[in-house]
């Protein structure tokens, strides 16, 4: 038994909502997609990478609706008279004369799931995208360099975060249905979601005044920060915090292989913060580090420093991801319909997540 | 008319700490579950010592970073490292719903309190664990912590401008969105399964699978062969797409133009400031002088304020919003701060200070920040009188043998 058997969802929506789609699917629901029109599309945020679409969509049944407006409104309240859950995001369902008040009482027991980019009760004329959410959210300031212009998070995870607050909202409203008989309304707001992201930089600014910005690869201080390999980067954090242990161990690991100059990581002025952070601290570390991790592929950096309690991670490319030993024997990626693709976000041990589209759908 | 929450009821053990685990348990307590968080005085949750701290002394109560991920709990304090906690969790799991953990693979079982163990004092109680790679397979028992997750998943890898090294959201972005939402979306999937069929279950969420789902276009883009690469705010299906500076001290404008119509637009809104690319109508052409585009935008957007730019732009039907820093979504009259985006919170050291509300809305049962994070311990006596029923004598004998600390 799947965890959403029998509960029927509806999805109209551009890539903002169809996460949530995505999510309900996996989980059992019956999912019915239904395709935009042609001519709806430049008021739509559709990614129109096939690939994107499929890791989307490959879950859901997907309808086209009758060309004619008119009879394509009446077939979408057909299908809302039928359904558990409406997901409603971006201005599709809209633009068919769809008034989802209309419902609050002609289906009580109906969850309607409103995504968009600034709120339900936002001006509804407002042109946005994932970038520009993501930036009113104040998620975007805190990538990139401090030279140069903020840079985003790759993959629309703007509208990726409002799909999942989207998709924990229908599900606590499903919960509570069962109790009620009641449905309820949920809304949200991308660029609040993408608020819900920025770490601790709300209360860095009400509790200590400071505004948190980019920091380039990160920590401005030797030890912490991105590290070439032979073959990529890796992440170090020694020294810092709880990670000082990790220092003593890297200059160890570094003093047997007979790196040079690893010795002198032992003077005394390494142990303050203050040194690590000055630019010839920053600078003489990567020297001598550099000297010694460029001699290894960050696979293998990654597994020493594991034996030897250092904080070291390689940065992975999604290339060195599809031939990860840790996914592989887990067994990560499964195959759908002859293709290879990516594996569960949890593992629920009664009613395990599933691709592809149900047998009762 | 009070509305009964919806999670009212439902009683989550919370053995999570640090970074996703947490927030997970917050959503969960927002819409009215009642959550039990177990941490120590020996081991209290790291995020308490970790900035920014609202002023005073107090080494364990003063963390705004804590205080966010923590609403809404109850603190119980107990020592695991002492052989008697161990009865004390079996009567708290034998009247909880949930448990949940995000400690390294083997830790609750070496305690012999592993899903197993619990499910014989709770039959149908949801177990979620969340360890870092997965409780199986050669990298299992790897430590790590949120920057290393960032590290491993490709995110960090692909964020960033092509000609510098990768930087990453600047965040652990996956500890506060993606894997406490994901845990969330299962925990709660378990619940409605259990409503229905009376039936529990284990959950297992390896936070590195869990973050690649949100990367997972890209994942299986390089499964047939087209990996992708960091391309600074560049995407292949739009241009310009991109952040501009605006009048002002590092202040910047997101505009992004996603299709042929959005570009007409922009061309009218600068006024001839574009005139030399007015001809280059296609997608296509526009991305042969990408560069070009971005850096005559540059020169337009750079004298120009931020908001009226954005107003204009918008009027032109182009997408575009000011970057908000943190200072300006909390500033009075912001429209995050408007639609209620935060609360301020009393809290007895801390004082007032500002949380994350909850989202999303629900329109008929919603959540909210009902209290701020609880101080260490602060419900251990009520907990232990009420809900475990025990006698006055054994809680004074189980606070001297430094089991309840």
């Amino acid at each position: 038994m799947d965890s959403l058997e029998g509960i029927r969802v509806l999805e109209f929506s551009d890539d903002l909502g169809a996460y949530a789609g995505k999510v309900l699917a996996e989980l059992g629901a019956d999912v019915l997609r239904v395709e935009p029109r042609l001519d709806m599309l430049n008021r739509l945020s559709i990614d129109p990478d096939v690939t994107v679409g499929r890791f989307l969509h490959r879950s859901k049944r997907v309808i086209t609706l009758n060309p004619d407006s008119s009879l394509a409104t009446e077939e979408i309240e057909q299908l809302i008279s039928g359904c558990d859950v409406v997901i409603d995001a971006g201005s599709q369902l809209a633009s068919y004369g769809i008034d989802r008040h209309a419902y609050v009482v002609s289906r009580p027991e109906l969850i309607w799931l409103r995504v968009t980019p600034h709120g339900q009760e936002s001006v509804e004329d407002q042109w946005s995208s994932d970038l520009t959410c993501s930036a009113a959210g104040g998620f975007l300031g805190l990538g990139g360099w401090p030279d140069r212009a903020p840079t985003r998070a790759y993959g629309d995870q703007t509208w990726r975060m409002a799909s999942l607050y989207a998709a924990a909202g229908a599900l606590v409203a499903l919960y509570e249905r069962e109790a009620s008989g009641h449905g309820q309304e949920v809304d949200v707001a991308a660029d609040e979601a993408a608020a819900t992201g920025l770490e601790n930089a709300l209360q860095f600014f009400d509790l200590e005044g400071q505004v948190r910005k980019r920091v380039g690869a990160g920590y401005a201080e030797a030890g912490s920060g991105v590290y070439a390999s032979a073959d990529g980067h890796v992440f170090l954090m020694v020294g810092r915090l709880s990670t000082r242990a990790g220092w003593a161990n890297l200059v160890q690991w570094m003093v047997e292989d007979g790196a040079l100059r690893a010795e002198e990581l032992r003077d005394a002025h390494w142990q303050s913060q203050d040194y690590r952070t000055t630019t010839e601290g920053q600078t003489t570390f990567r020297e001598i580090f550099e000297g010694f991790s460029t001699r290894f592929g960050k696979a293998e950096l990654y597994l020493e420093g594991q034996r030897r309690s250092i904080a070291l991670a390689p940065i992975n490319s999604p290339t060195d991801l599809i031939s990860n030993e840790q996914l592989a024997a887990r067994g990560f990626f499964g195959e759908f319909e002859g293709e290879i693709v990516c594996g569960p976000p949890y593992r629920l041990g009664a009613t395990p997540w599933r691709v592809g589209i149900g047998e009762d759908a | 008319m009070s509305v009964t929450l919806p999670l009212s009821g439902i009683r989550v053990l919370d053995f999570t700490w640090v970074g996703a685990g947490p927030l997970a348990t917050r959503f969960l307590a927002d819409f009215g579950a009642e959550v039990i968080k177990v941490e120590s005085r020996q081991r209290p949750d790291p995020l308490r010592i970790t900035p920014p701290l609202a002023r005073g002394t107090d080494p364990l109560e003063r963390s705004g970073y804590f205080a966010n991920r923590n609403a809404n709990k109850k603190s119980f304090a107990l020592n695991m490292e002492h052989a008697e906690s161990r009865e004390v969790v079996m009567d708290l799991a034998r009247v909880s719903d949930v448990c949940a953990q995000s400690f390294r693979p083997g830790t609750m079982e070496k305690w012999g309190l592993g899903y197993a163990d619990l499910t014989s004092a709770r039959r149908d109680l949801i177990y979620l664990s969340m360890p870092l790679q997965g409780n199986s397979g050669p990298h299992a028992t790897f430590s790590g912590f949120g920057a290393t997750l960032v590290a491993l998943s490709g995110l960090h890898d692909l964020c960033g401008d092509p000609d510098r090294l990768p930087v990453g959201t600047g965040t652990n972005y996956p500890d506060h969105v993606p894997n406490p939402m994901h845990a969330a979306i299962a925990v709660l999937a378990a619940l409605f399964h259990r409503r229905r069929t009376g039936q529990g279950q284990e959950i297992e969420l390896s936070q590195l699978e869990s973050t690649l789902n949100v990367l997972g276009p890209a994942l299986e883009k390089a499964l047939v062969g087209d990996p992708p690469a960091r391309a600074g705010n560049r995407v292949v299906h739009a241009c310009p797409h991109g952040v501009f500076p605006v009048l002002g001290v590092d202040r910047w404008i997101a505009i992004s133009v996603m299709n042929d119509d959005e570009w007409r637009g922009l061309l009218d809104a600068v006024g001839g400031a574009l005139l030399p690319f007015s001809d280059l109508v296609s997608l296509a052409s526009r991305k042969a002088h990408e560069a070009e585009i971005e850096d005559r935008l540059s020169q337009w957007t750079k004298e120009r304020d931020g908001e009226t730019t954005s107003e204009l732009l918008q009027s032109h039907g182009v997408p575009a919003a000011v970057l908000q820093t943190a200072a300006d979504l909390l500033a009075e009259g912001s429209s995050l701060r408007e639609r209620g985006a935060f609360v301020w919170k009393d809290h007895p050291v801390m004082g007032r200070s500002v949380y994350s509300a909850t989202t999303p809305r629900l329109s008929r049962t919603p959540g909210a920040v009902r209290t701020a994070a609880p101080l260490l311990g602060a419900d251990t006596e009520e907990i232990c009188l009420e809900l475990l029923g025990y006698s006055r004598e054994r809680i004074d004998g189980l606070r001297e043998a430094g089991v309840l600390n």
